[in-house]
């Protein structure tokens, strides 16, 4: 039931992060993802999940080919590329948060299921019999349904709960957590799990390509010579709690999400405002909704795609918001590493966010080699830095202009 | 907190704006129609109840026309309607509104039509203005770049239940974080590809059977785009706008979806909207269905009006997807039509929308 009764105390509700999954190029696990992003490995490669011969990048931070038909699934039913990486990083954050245990705690799920089934249908439409040549038992795998992500992950979770599938393009994963925060923080939830998938497509490789949005070496977010991001595949989950919740059955309590702000562009379906304006709204409302003041953010996971124009519009926001401090605020970008994991980056991305605050670590920008003297703040080019990190954000802005700033801060940190 | 709904717009199968919707209720007829806009092949579903025959594209400029994909400019001409209505522009807060809107399909025939083009002459020939309208949020980032609102930009997608989950996010919205005024509803197009999945999947009535009849067995596919704006009840009264409707109570059972017992989760969530409203049974005055030609959900849902009302006089059960088809936003024309209904009968009408993947969504309007 969506609407549960609301505590009776007027007080919000501390929310915390009790669990963690993730698969991405890097690492089909929290752990080894972590690993690789500390020791600043790439996972961008050359594409084999499709013919890539004939668009212009040919390169992608790619799963293994195979990941879906090796997923252990019990189901019975056809899984999409798609549902099967969600479904394990979801299955590894609630079993991370002890929630297989006591799966019924769960109150509900926000998860965002990136692109559906455009994979499979594309593989449809690619083979010579077409639709025809489908065997009634595929019309599941090729049935758009984005929500069925969510259904599936419920079904693991014990089945009913809420459930909301969350779709603003890139700030699905981010979008996701801040319901799920604001539902939690108001005491209609206590346990959420939440999270995004997305899997490369012919679409989005074409259509990023099209757009000349695409660089053909791996991608150089904030560099002097960057031609456009690299796509990735993945996914992200969390599992949100209320403190109280999370003392009352001993999880281990990751960090606190102290916040976010969520805005919309009203600028361009594509394009970014590059005077950084429209960004800034999101970065100014995460800090006012969370009442972190900017002089104590001490690390952002920037949006960072590396195309020129968002770069510099990200950077514009920056500044906008933080004055002459941000040249002190160390910004990275994972996506050099990982890629553009497209409607699942806001969820990996938070992911590593809460790893930076509990681990004091933060992860660099690769490729950076020739600064841009348009973005001239801090992108930690030198490699992975070990410094405090109390409160941190991650930024999330999506195609059609819905912009998401999550804050994550350390258990210990003082607001 | 009271939540309200200060202006409506729609381009549904009965025509262009929430008069022709009403009217076209009232009625009671069908708007079903041969499938013309694509080939249904040899599909035993030959109908539809289709928004093309009144040419939406014809409500915007040619610049829009030319950038937007079909089920945006259905989104952009309802919340226009929805905006004027609610006079809000005038009150300055229109650019701090959120966008919440709900949708199963949206953009999937666009990215159809681009993959095809990537497909048959290759990705440099492709164009780039299909693309920008690939994503399921298209629809609303359209509407937020038309009406210039900065506030939250939300889509959910649903199944059947897109629309309604929408808003039901847009008031829980109004409640938590406190926008202004909150721009929500859903957007539903048909795309020949997803039609024939359907069918292919047997979720579509048979024509040879049933034709174009009401209560036929089947759902009958539909498109539509349905737009509300939400404002508090305090600061709508404060400006002295008119209300259309208030929401007084919601009630959502989301059960497993390989496991859904009809009739008890219709049950509880209609029991939880009354709850919630703090209203018992005989205060309805009229109860809106779901009801949509699907048997096993249809009398799931008859059993648990029939348990929850007993004898309490409920006059009308009324059952509009029996009149303009199902979609995902269908649920949003139940509440503007509930709306219309409480202020004639001068008492509340309950909304019922589920969805056989096991999300039951009631509300309470007045």
């Amino acid at each position: 039931v969506n609407r549960m009764i609301k505590d009776e105390t007027e007080q919000a509700n501390t929310v915390v992060v009790t669990g963690l999954g993730m698969v991405t190029s890097v690492g089909l696990g929290t752990e080894s993802t972590w690993k690789s992003i500390v020791a600043g490995k790439s996972g961008i490669r050359e594409v084999d999940l499709f013919d890539v011969s004939g668009f212009q990048c040919q390169l992608a931070a790619q799963l293994p080919v195979d990941f879906e038909s090796n997923f252990p699934d019990q189901r019975g039913i056809a899984i999409k590329r798609v549902e099967a990486v969600g479904l394990a990083a979801a299955g590894e954050a609630a079993a991370d948060a002890g929630l297989s245990e006591s799966q019924s705690i769960v109150s509900g799920i926000v998860f965002a299921g990136g692109s559906g089934s455009i994979l499979e249908i594309e593989n449809m439409l690619s083979s010579p019999s077409g639709l025809d040549g489908l065997q009634d038992g595929d019309i599941a795998r090729v049935q758009y349904r984005m929500d069925r992500i969510t259904d599936l992950i419920a079904q693991d979770l014990g089945g009913s709960c809420a459930r909301s599938t969350v779709v603003t393009a890139c700030s699905s994963g981010a979008v996701a957590l801040g319901l799920a925060y604001d539902r939690i923080r108001s005491g209609f939830w206590k346990v959420a799990l939440v999270g995004a998938s997305d899997v490369l497509s012919r679409l989005c490789f074409g259509g990023f390509n099209t757009l000349r949005s695409m660089d053909s070496e791996p991608c150089r977010p904030f560099d002097l010579n960057r031609k456009g991001m690299t796509l990735g595949e993945g996914a992200g989950a969390l599992v949100l709690e209320s403190e109280d919740s999370a003392r009352k059955r001993n999880a281990e309590i990751y960090a606190v999400m102290s916040g976010y702000g969520s805005t919309s562009d009203a600028f361009h379906m594509t394009g970014p405002d590059v005077t950084g304006t429209s960004w800034a709204r999101a970065v100014q409302a995460a800090l006012d909704y969370s009442g972190i003041s900017g002089d104590s953010i001490d690390y952002i996971n920037a949006h960072g795609t590396a195309t020129p124009m968002n770069d510099r519009a990200e950077t514009a926001a920056f500044k906008r918001v933080f004055g002459d401090n941000a040249y002190h605020i160390p910004i990275s970008s994972v996506k050099s590493m990982i890629g553009h994991c497209q409607f699942a980056s806001g969820a990996i991305e938070a992911v590593l966010t809460v790893l930076a605050t509990r681990q004091n670590v933060i992860p660099s920008t690769v490729n950076l080699s020739t600064p841009d003297p348009d973005c001239d703040l801090d992108y930690v080019p030198e490699g992975t830095r070990y410094q405090r990190v109390n409160h941190a954000l991650s930024c999330s802005f999506g195609f059609g202009g819905s912009s998401t700033v999550l804050v994550f801060s350390s258990m210990d940190s003082e607001i | 907190m009271s939540v309200v709904v200060t202006g409506w717009g729609s381009v549904s199968p009965c025509g262009i704006g929430v008069e022709a919707l009403i009217r076209g209720l009232d009625a009671d007829k069908p708007f079903f129609r041969d499938i013309s806009h694509f080939d249904p092949g040899d599909s035993l579903c030959m109908v539809m109840a289709d928004v093309r025959c009144h040419a939406p594209q014809k409500t915007v400029e040619s610049a829009l026309n030319r950038r937007l994909d079909f089920s945006s400019i259905l989104a952009v001409t309802a919340a226009r309607q929805a905006v004027a209505q609610s006079n809000i522009r005038k009150t300055g807060v229109l650019g701090r509104a959120g966008i919440s809107l709900g949708s199963m399909s949206s953009g999937f025939g666009v990215a159809i039509d681009y993959v095809q083009q990537v497909l048959d002459v290759g990705p440099d020939q492709a164009s780039p203005m299909l693309f920008t309208n690939t994503v399921l949020n298209a629809p609303a980032s359209h509407v937020s770049i038309d009406l210039g609102t900065h506030g939250v930009n939300l889509t959910v997608s649903q199944d059947m239940t897109s629309g309604i989950h929408a808003v039901h996010l847009a008031a829980e919205q109004m409640e938590i974080r406190d926008p202004p005024a909150m721009i929500t509803g859903g957007v539903e197009i048909l795309h020949p590809l997803h039609f024939k999945l359907l069918c292919r999947n047997g979720e579509f009535r048979n024509s040879y059977l049933d034709s174009k009849a009401v209560h036929g067995k089947g759902r009958i596919p539909s498109e539509g785009a349905y737009i509300l704006v939400l404002e508090t009840g305090s600061s709508a009264r404060e400006r002295g706008a008119d209300i259309l409707l208030e929401l007084n109570g919601w009630g959502i059972v989301q059960v497993s979806p390989s496991n859904v017992n009809v009739a008890d989760s219709a049950f509880q969530a209609m029991s939880r909207a009354l709850e919630e409203s703090s209203m018992t049974p005989d205060a309805i005055g009229a109860v809106l269905l779901a009801e949509n030609g699907v048997e096993r959900m249809d009398m799931g849902e008859k059993t648990a009006v029939n348990d929850l009302f007993g004898d309490a006089a409920v006059q009308d059960l009324i059952a509009i997807r029996q009149l303009i088809g199902d979609c995902g936003s269908t649920g949003v024309a139940q509440i503007i039509y509930a709306g219309y209904l409480a202020h004639r009968i001068s008492k509340p009408v309950l909304v019922n929308n589920f969805s056989p993947h096991g999300h039951f969504f009631s509300v309470v309007v007045s």
